[in-house]
């Protein structure tokens, strides 16, 4: 593995690579900073794209790169109007808006850029140095240990969903019930299929997931017609001094370690780990009582958090072909659609395509200041354009999206049958994201249950117990870790709920 | 008469598809026509979704029960949410038919008309009402991505013979990439 590492460095240092990323920076931080417009959404909408243009190390860092820059690029309307771009920069807007209020939001948008460009390198680096024992750990994993770690996969992803538990399980189970149908894995039968041949190869990725993610948010603006920009934003004060940024370090690391520990866990995601590094910031400063009017540690603490967990996302996704969140599927449909299997054989069969773009990724940060820096003016303004320009260009890309993935019409029809599912589901407060991972988990996790069921053969207590005991050791595990972190996301959302009411009041 | 709340319809929707496909499983699935013994097939194509199904179905009920226990049920003039206004309500009916439509004629009519339909449609029901704007976003950003995705990417998109003709002579003018 070490050599298809070297062999990696060798194939990442490529001009086009670094144009095609710098393009993906860029379209990202244009989405995240549009209020209404999410990072899922555009991912979903560019997925084809990175697939057309041929190459995995060009099509895959173009999406890496969205995923970095939306992340940051959500801070820019929650610093200037209050707006998060993304869910994971609404703690961004306690300490951001205040500083823009008191004429300082260059240097609140200036901290968010480089708390995340730190945070962002380092956990990339994690992610480089911990894929090679990972990778090799996970190699050793048979069918029963997959299934268990994607089941435990599951139940956290259904707990961490936005909303009640129940209301995560009943889209989990509704996204592995989507995913049978089509032929039976062993046996080829065909399920669910009502006798249409389209259906014998089951349902698409890429239009379930612009269907899911894009339709619903283009519907929710026809809801509200009259959608005209917000206010114009400022871009006004000194900028940010590196003594200001030094004294913030600390606080960008301690975040760096928060984000980075929660984003190899799949499901956890960044809204969860900005809340977490914003109240771990605010802990172990000196002077708590200043965070929410305006202390550049707070945007710190927030941002660093958040773009930390961008590269560890990558470790179960890469290792054990696990996504974590919506956007990290997206990723997968994305390895998928170049011909690379996220999995515990990926890192042996296509080493050195793999760590190309791992490290193109860490590089990529370089990239990420440099473009930042200079367009933080631009994005001031972005955040001012009218939804009405902007929805007719979303529904022609997820259309043209949706039909260039296969090149076939039946997906037009999925997309609008999942569009559909999508806008009844967001009307009724259900969160797709558990769906989608459902979908993309629930037939990996039946044919890994069934090879499970064949090693077993009769004598499944014995094999559980002392063949597969790490398995049994996960299934045990899963019910307690799902209440345990249950209990956990209930808390931050009460905390959560209850900083919005202060906000308000 | 008082409605139930959306997310109370949705589980119980998703509730009676999955009673259904419970009970009417032995039609939707297929079984081997010739047994197979646990060598060949571990786990016949229903296990797993009937595994699953009865899941739904116990999740979705518990949540039902949850909302009857709460007395969550229905929407109260106390607990009314905002349903949208009429026009509101007439535009998103609006937006599914024209979508449904474009989506069936994107082959047959070909990209660049469905792409101008949808669009102009969307415009207008998202609240513009500049002509200019209407008809620059319509017309020239499919066209610029037409010629990207088929010119650039060498990829085809569905497109009317008379279009595609009209289109080929322009297309070529451009330098190759």
């Amino acid at each position: 593995m070490i050599e298809a590492l070297l062999a990696g460095v060798d194939v990442a240092l490529r001009i086009d690579t670094f144009i095609w990323i710098s393009g993906g920076l860029l379209l990202g931080m244009l989405m995240g900073a549009l209020p209404g417009f999410t990072t899922s959404m555009g991912m979903s909408v560019l997925v084809p794209i990175s697939f057309l243009v041929g190459d995995p190390l060009i099509g895959i860092p173009f999406l890496i790169g969205v995923y970095k820059g939306g992340i940051y690029g959500g801070s820019v309307p929650a610093i200037l109007i209050s707006m998060p771009g993304t869910g994971a920069s609404i703690a961004t807007v306690f300490d951001g808006h205040a500083l823009t209020k008191k004429g300082k939001s260059r240097k609140a948008l200036e901290m968010s850029l480089f708390a995340s460009a730190i945070s962002d390198f380092f956990s990339d680096v994690f992610t480089l140095v911990m894929i090679i024992p990972v990778a090799a750990v996970v190699l050793g994993f048979g069918p029963p240990e997959i299934a268990a770690v994607m089941l435990l996969s599951l139940v956290i992803i259904a707990v961490t969903a936005t909303g009640p538990v129940l209301k995560g399980l009943i889209m989990l189970c509704l996204g592995v019930w989507v995913g049978f149908v089509g032929a039976d894995p062993f046996s080829a039968m065909a399920r669910y299929t009502f006798g249409t041949s389209e259906l014998y190869d089951g349902f698409h990725l890429i239009p379930i997931l612009i269907g899911l993610f894009a339709l619903p948010e283009i519907f929710n603006a026809v809801k509200e017609g009259d959608v005209s920009g917000a206010r114009v934003a400022t871009f006004v004060g000194e900028r940010l001094r590196l003594a200001e940024l030094r004294r913030s370090l600390k606080t960008i690391f301690r975040s760096t370690f928060i984000g980075t520990g929660i984003g190899v866990v799949p499901g956890l995601g960044q809204p969860i780990a900005a809340m977490m590094g914003y109240i771990a910031a605010k802990n172990s400063s000196s002077h708590p009582e200043t965070f929410g009017s305006g202390e550049l540690d707070g945007v710190a603490g927030a941002e660093a958090a958040n773009n930390a967990v961008n590269g560890p996302t990558m470790v179960p996704l890469l290792t054990l072909g696990i996504p974590g969140d919506a956007v990290t599927a997206l990723l997968l449909g994305a390895f998928m659609m170049q011909g690379l299997r996220p999995g515990p054989t990926l890192l042996t069969s296509s080493g050195d395509i793999v760590f190309g773009i791992l490290i193109a990724m860490v590089l990529a940060n370089v990239l990420f200041v440099m473009i930042g820096y200079m367009t933080i003016p631009f994005f001031t303004r972005v955040v001012t354009i009218k939804k009405s320009l902007l929805i007719p260009v979303t529904i022609m890309l997820a259309f043209s999206g949706t039909y260039l993935a296969r090149g076939n019409a039946f997906d037009i029809v999925t997309l609008i049958g999942f569009g559909l599912i999508g806008i009844a589901a967001r009307q009724a407060k259900f969160d797709v994201a558990p769906m989608v991972m459902g979908f993309i988990l629930g037939r990996e996790l039946e044919y890994t249950f069934g090879q499970t069921l064949a090693l077993a053969g009769d004598d499944w207590i014995r094999f559980a117990l002392t063949e597969r005991f790490g398995m049994t050791a996960v299934v045990l595990a899963t019910p307690i870790i799902g209440l345990l972190l249950g209990r956990r996301m209930a808390y931050f959302r009460t905390r959560a709920l209850k900083r919005d009411g202060e906000d308000v009041s | 008469m008082y409605r139930p709340r959306a997310d109370v319809t949705f589980a119980a929707v998703v509730l009676v598809l999955a009673v259904l496909a419970l009970i009417f499983g032995s039609w939707l699935i297929a079984q081997p026509l010739i047994p197979l013994g646990p060598d060949i097939l571990a786990m016949s194509p229903s296990v797993f979704p009937t595994l699953v199904l009865v899941g739904t179905t116990i999740v979705s009920f518990i949540f039902l029960a949850s909302q009857v226990r709460r007395g969550t049920l229905w929407y109260t003039p106390d607990r009314e949410e905002d349903t949208g206004r009429p026009d509101a309500l007439y535009r998103q009916g609006l937006f599914v038919v024209i979508t449904v439509t474009c989506a069936l004629l994107l082959t047959s009519l070909g990209f660049l008309s469905t792409m101008f339909l949808l669009m102009a449609s969307t415009s207008i029901l998202v609240g513009n009402r500049s002509l200019v704007q209407i008809l620059t976003l319509s017309l020239v950003l499919p066209l610029c991505f037409y010629t990207a995705v088929t010119h650039v990417l060498r990829t085809e998109l569905p497109e009317a013979d008379f279009i595609e003709r009209t289109l080929a002579p322009l297309v070529q003018l451009l330098p190759s990439v």
